[in-house]
């Protein structure tokens, strides 16, 4: 029985609706016949341990592990994991495409209709008329076969995947500062930290377990300031000592301006810059400190000011708190830097905060990048599962790289090819042209997340284009599309690693079986190697095979994790790289003397950016530069997207959660009270947001939370698609797209 | 368009008074002092664009400061995290192994034989505070590395 509130306030039969109605079970009850297994939260980068409660076969409860970083706290959504095991759509028998539908098959005649069209697509055009295009939600050894068997077996680099969309500038961004992607710092520095800045981050509602460890902070340490710079006033900002707005896409002046303060009132640290950083331009490493400080004469906090919207005594307030001697600072951020033209650009001006104070590799000053997904660091970034990069560190496009690769891979010299691959939207682009004829996509759902979604949603659906999906849930706004649909295991049901932001590698055991046919992507890709000929090259039996192979190709570069052998993976509550023996104790801080086991002993200096080949980082000299789309009188608006806590990327697991439907039924246009009276909407009025490639309608929500001329649409809604709008255009260096940045305009629907 | 205003000005006096028992009820949890005979239940509604919060920062607004104040409310931990949703779903006294979900050390730490004490006889509802009691946690309270 359900009413809408008006009708159980208006009338009285509501007051026997609250007898009539029956008083629910504890569904999340475990008791003495619960059995616990290890495995870690299915949602974002944060990496939540907890155990999965097991009654008769089934998922019934979860409880946060209280031995692991977070302490057994989970969010709203980790609480809520067990309804997304048995949800009504839940995709439990593979098909295969029949006109405008789809009609059952079997796994053999699925797998052997791929095989079919793979096989028949290289040879007829080559190995780059095939592409993977996978997840930072994968485990990490379906990462490493998809990898593995598109590279050295189909001989393709076409192998990308989700965290192209999310943390590609990141990566670029530590890559170009220290010459190694990911984080040098951990959680732990939270508990050390006396400043936080908190950029293009809505902690609060994306990674609300590292939030809350932040308010702990605050709430325990000595006047510890929060710095938030982000143009709305999201929940995050409740905690900020000073919330920052400014104009979307002008955030580069203002740390550039900061970086101007630190200078101007001496609070930089000279001999770390003396001993430790090198300054560059584009990308070379050849500028001087004078240079620096001449390119940054330009960024009076004033001007930046008026290019970003916002007060010139902020800027300095924020550079004073950051760089304030013998205070720990501690950056944060996300996608409000990452999804931008500029984002490498963006993430350099971060760490150039860091370098010029010194605030670096001690406990509470780091540079801590969030990641948006469970298992975008450890198997796609580490795991080197995008389109120019090899396992652990290696690039495609780097001779001795290649060759040690076929060495491991044990295939003969030359195999690899030395062209890096197509980037996602170039993928996209080349499945639309007709270049890329077949394509698998695993555990992702680009008909919805791609920016200008229609455009690949066609290149999806092109006559000649065969399509792979394997997915947990049936219908998605990609399996839709598909030729063919395979049901794919859900989280608890199999077993493998995750590594989240921290570079903490942790492993998921498996607890119940597969719903349906349903089978493990792992299993799914070691199949499809042996239907291609490829059982030499991928021969394992079990995700364990796959893994003691994955430490052997690790094993000797920077990323070395020979000590997390799968039996200490399965004793502990996480393990941080690099731990390059059974015993050692891992890495909470990476490039520091006497915790990086790659940094000697008797190095001189705390810290060495071996990264580099003369051991310093780099701070960049990048210039504000606008976003690719401005606004004009025929699109005045900006457009942003986001997230909120209640789900989560393209919801298609927490759109089954009753609890969060409930809390966020829809995807609504946050709007700020003089563009709604502008406009003539209220609060509940649908309007039409149209951008230069596509429009989409929501309900308006009127909110003094948003900014004058920003209007924000949450991302997770699979009816009302914000990508519909988004700008594809990308970074020149990650090939990460805008999402955050575009104009539009706003009409009453 | 269901505003929270038109909806709330609707309301028949008996209504109200209805709801604003569901909301006291349905907040208080167990061994918060406010006892009643009979579990309550909430109708099962149609929210529509708004939240429980929105709703009841009219219907229950001290409920639902107590929450915004509190570490829940800064935490984003949502009103159906404990009791659930609305109708069959709700849950108008949470367990306390609802909390074991997320303090599964200071659940385990309160037992009485094999027993767990209902957390809430401490931790007054919705602002989650203990003040002036000792701890019955120890050094069981706080989180691992974590002050």
């Amino acid at each position: 029985m359900s009413v809408s509130r008006r009708d159980f306030l208006k009338t009285a039969a509501a007051a026997s609706a609250l007898s009539a109605l029956g008083i629910r079970g504890e569904a999340r009850a475990a008791d003495a016949d619960t059995r616990w297994v290890k495995s870690v939260c299915r949602y974002c980068g944060t990496g939540c341990g907890l155990y999965v409660g097991v009654q008769g076969g089934k998922v019934v409860a979860v409880q946060g592990d209280k031995d692991d970083h977070n302490a057994g706290f989970l969010c709203l959504k980790g609480f809520l994991l067990p309804q997304i095991m048995s949800a009504p759509d839940r995709h439990l028998h593979p098909l295969v495409r029949k006109g405008n539908g789809f009609q059952r098959a079997s796994w053999d005649e699925a797998m052997d209709l791929v095989t079919s069209k793979f096989k028949e697509a290289i040879q007829k055009f080559g190995p780059d008329a095939v592409g993977f295009y996978g997840s930072g939600q994968a485990l990490t050894e379906e990462s490493y076969v998809a990898n593995k068997l598109f590279k050295a077996g189909l001989r393709t680099n076409n192998v990308d995947g989700n965290p192209r969309l999310c943390m590609a500038s990141a990566t670029a961004g530590y890559v170009s500062t220290y010459g190694k992607d990911e984080p040098m710092g951990c959680y732990e520095d939270i508990d050390h930290a006396d400043v936080f800045l908190i950029v293009g981050s809505n902690t609060a509602e994306a990674h609300p377990i590292l939030f809350r460890r932040i308010v702990r902070r605050k709430e325990t340490g000595r006047n510890v300031k929060v710095i938030v710079l982000d143009p709305r006033r999201t929940p995050t900002s409740r905690i900020a000592d000073l919330h920052l707005a400014f104009t979307p896409g002008t955030d580069l002046a203002i740390m550039n301006a900061m970086a101007r303060v630190l200078f101007a009132e001496g609070l930089v640290d000279d001999a770390f810059l003396r001993d430790h950083v090198a300054f560059g331009e584009g990308q070379e490493a050849n500028k001087t400190r004078a240079a620096y400080e001449t390119f940054l004469a330009d960024y009076t906090p004033q001007k930046a000011a008026a290019i970003a919207g916002c007060h010139a005594e902020d800027i300095v307030t924020a550079a004073r708190w950051f760089g304030e001697k013998g205070r720990a600072a501690m950056s944060m951020w996300t996608m409000g830097l990452n999804q931008r033209t500029k984002g490498v650009w963006a993430n350099n001006l971060v760490h150039n905060l860091h370098l010029v104070t010194g605030k670096i590799g001690l406990p509470g000053s780091t540079p801590l990048s969030l990641t948006g997904q469970p298992n975008a660091c450890g198997g796609v970034r580490d795991g080197g599962a995008l389109s120019h990069l090899l396992p652990y560190g290696r690039l495609v496009a780097n001779d001795k790289h290649r060759a040690e690769m076929e060495k491991l891979w044990k295939v003969p010299a030359g195999t690899l090819n030395p062209k890096p691959g197509l980037a996602t939207i170039d993928l996209f682009r080349a499945l639309e042209e007709g270049k890329l004829k077949c394509m698998f996509v695993m555990c992702t759902n680009p008909g919805q997340s791609l920016p200008n979604v229609d455009r690949y949603r066609k290149a999806l659906r092109r006559e000649g284009a065969f399509v792979v999906v394997s997915e947990a849930f049936h219908p998605t706004r990609t399996s839709e599309l598909a030729d063919v649909v395979l049901p794919a295991a859900l989280w608890a049901e199999k077993e493998g690693v995750y590594g989240c932001t921290e570079r903490r590698y942790q492993l998921l055991e498996r607890a119940v079986s597969p719903h349906g046919e349903a089978r493990p992507d792992f299993d799914i890709l070691c199949d499809l190697a042996r239907r291609l000929g490829q059982e030499k090259l991928v021969p394992f039996k079990t995700p364990e095979d796959a893994w003691n192979e994955i430490l052997q190709v690790a094993k000797g570069t920077p990323y070395d994790f020979s000590g997390m052998t799968r039996e200490r993976l399965r004793e502990s509550h996480g393990l941080l790289w690099p731990m390059p023996a059974v015993g050692h104790p891992g890495t909470k801080r990476r490039y520091v003397r006497g915790e990086d086991p790659f940094v000697p002993a008797d190095h001189p200096q705390r810290v060495k950016f071996y990264g580099r080949p003369d051991g310093r980082a780099v701070v960049w000299l990048r210039p504000n530069k606008p976003p690719e789309e401005v606004t004009d009188a025929a699109y005045p608006m900006v457009f942003t997207t986001g997230r909120v806590i209640e789900h989560w990327h393209t919801g298609t697991m927490t759109r089954n959660c009753q609890e969060l439907r409930h809390a966020n039924a829809e995807a609504l246009a946050e709007i700020h009270p003089q563009d709604a009276a502008r406009l003539g909407v209220q609060t509940g009025d649908l309007v039409q947001i149209t951008s230069r490639r596509g429009a989409e309608k929501f309900r308006t929500k009127v909110t003094d939370t948003a900014r004058v001329g920003l209007v924000f649409v949450q991302m997770h809604d699979d009816q009302r698609m914000c990508n519909r709008i988004t700008n594809d255009a990308v970074d020149p260096v990650s090939r990460q797209p805008e999402f955050k940045i575009c104009a539009v305009k706003v009409e009453k629907a | 368009m269901r505003t929270r205003n038109a909806v709330l000005g609707v309301g028949t006096a008996t209504l109200v008074v209805a709801v604003l028992w569901i909301g006291i009820v349905a907040c208080a949890g167990p061994g918060s002092g406010r006892r009643t005979a009979a579990p309550a239940q909430h109708p099962e509604v149609d929210a529509d664009l708004e939240t429980c919060a929105a709703c009841h920062a009219q219907a229950t607004p001290e409920i639902v400061a107590q929450w915004s104040q509190g570490r829940h409310g800064l935490a984003l931990v949502e009103c159906v995290v404990c009791h659930g949703s609305t109708g069959a779903d709700f849950r108008p006294r949470p367990e306390s192994t609802g909390c074991r979900a997320c303090h599964p050390r200071e659940a385990s730490s309160v037992t009485r034989g094999n027993t767990t004490k209902r957390c809430f006889e401490c931790h007054t509802a919705h602002t989650l505070r203990a003040e002036g009691k000792a701890s019955p946690h120890g050094a069981a309270t706080g989180s691992r590395g974590q002050p």
